[in-house]
């Protein structure tokens, strides 16, 4: 049934206050959620009082600064701090997005809060376990499948073609859709999720895949692919302007396409 | 517990809900021009007496166009309950339990609602002989 009250862990309380140094001008105020499921009974709020001035421009700057100069027990992934890896998606003043590419006077709340992912087992403070998600993609077999021989160089496609892949490809995988998605916090054992979605479909709008009706009847089932309700917090927060819901809109007008040919289901 | 069948803890495809889905558009498509028809019908009808109404109860076109309303809003209205009863209730025995209840309701509301439009076409009292009223 529906859970109509929060289980165990998920009720942060007030944690520590670290204030900013005396004299410390253009002060930004950060609230942190932290937790350590194998020591902590409930996460709290750790709140660091922190000078601009002391670090760049990027909300992925400050929590740097912090780890550095002021908690280093403070955890977090990151790594290309370009917005290319997608490591460092987590929650900032309310919205999923990328630390490294969200600027901390981006946020418009006098206390930015900064949280995991939501809907997501928390490994350590803003680090969260995302092997569904993994599994997930790995799921919708990511990669080329062609009747054709494998030709002598690189396989042509028209500029039409690779055309429909814009808006597709570039996605990193940071998690950012699926996580904001409501349809996805209440199923997502069975939902796919929008990046899962959007990178099937980057294949099924693939010319030069031939796998399509094999890739559709894979995703058609009442919770895989039409748990989508076009809530569209996906393309919101996407950080490199994606659209998932229309790669999800996309793919359900093809499972009903003339052309679409069911193939046999596997035992 | 899930009823479902899992490869590596993704969901295998049960492939289907194309249809549902098809369906469900359909279904939203038809009563556009018929909940225009609907609110035009209640406009003209307002302030009429009961001569007038079950005149226009009288004839095929307005039956017809009645009874489709009814049942097409039905299914839409079944499906969309369907899918808030799928997202919200997980144990497979309360999901079972609604969704049987849903589509009994809307089964019986659909057979009642058809039930008296029928009898205003032929123009007979609104219930059977016996019923009391």
């Amino acid at each position: 049934m529906v859970q109509l009250t929060l289980p165990k862990g998920s009720k942060p309380t007030t944690g520590k206050v670290h204030k900013a140094p005396a004299g410390a001008q253009n002060v930004k105020t950060y609230k942190v959620y932290r937790y350590d499921p194998e020591v902590d009974a409930d996460p709290r709020w750790d709140v660091y009082e922190v000078s601009a001035d002391d670090h760049g421009p990027m909300l992925l700057d400050a929590l740097i600064h912090i780890k550095n100069t002021i908690d280093p027990t403070l955890s977090f992934r990151r790594s290309c701090r370009e917005g290319i890896c997608g490591s460092c998606s987590m929650t900032i003043d309310g919205r999923n997005a990328l630390a490294c590419t969200k600027g901390w006077d981006e946020c418009t709340s006098s206390t930015i809060s900064v949280a995991p992912l939501p809907h997501q087992p928390v490994v350590k403070d803003l680090v969260t376990d995302l092997s569904l998600f993994y599994a997930q993609y790995d799921s919708i077999q990511p990669y080329l499948q062609s009747d054709e021989p494998d030709p002598e160089k690189e396989r042509l496609q028209s500029p039409e073609d690779r055309a429909k892949l814009d808006g597709l490809y570039e996605c990193i995988l940071c998690a950012c859709c699926s996580t904001s998605c409501p349809s996805y916090w209440w199923n997502q054992t069975d939902y796919l999720g929008p990046a899962a979605l959007l990178q099937a479909y980057r294949w099924i709008a693939d010319s030069r895949d031939d796998a399509t009706d094999k890739r559709l009847d894979d995703l058609e089932d009442p919770f895989k692919l039409y748990r989508c309700h076009t809530i569209m917090n996906c393309a919101q927060v996407c950080p490199k302007g994606l659209n998932p819901a229309k790669a999800i809109a996309e793919t359900k007008k093809l499972m009903v396409s003339p052309s679409r040919k069911k193939t046999k289901a596997p035992a | 517990m899930s009823a479902h069948r899992y490869r590596e803890g993704v969901k295998v495809s049960e492939r289907h809900g194309a249809v549902e889905w098809l369906t469900e558009r359909a279904a939203l498509v038809a009563l556009l021009p018929l909940s225009l028809w609907v609110a035009s019908s209640a406009f003209t009808l307002a302030g009429a007496d009961h001569a007038a109404v079950m005149g226009w109860f009288a004839r095929p076109l307005n039956t017809g166009l009645s009874v489709a309303t009814i049942m097409i809003l039905s299914v839409y209205a079944g499906l969309a309950w369907k899918v808030i009863i799928e997202d919200y209730i997980h144990r497979p025995s309360s999901k079972t339990f609604l969704m049987a209840l849903s589509n009994l309701t809307f089964l019986l509301l659909t057979a009642t609602a058809v039930f008296f439009i029928v009898r205003l076409h032929v123009g007979s009292a609104p219930l059977p002989a016996g019923f009391g009223i």
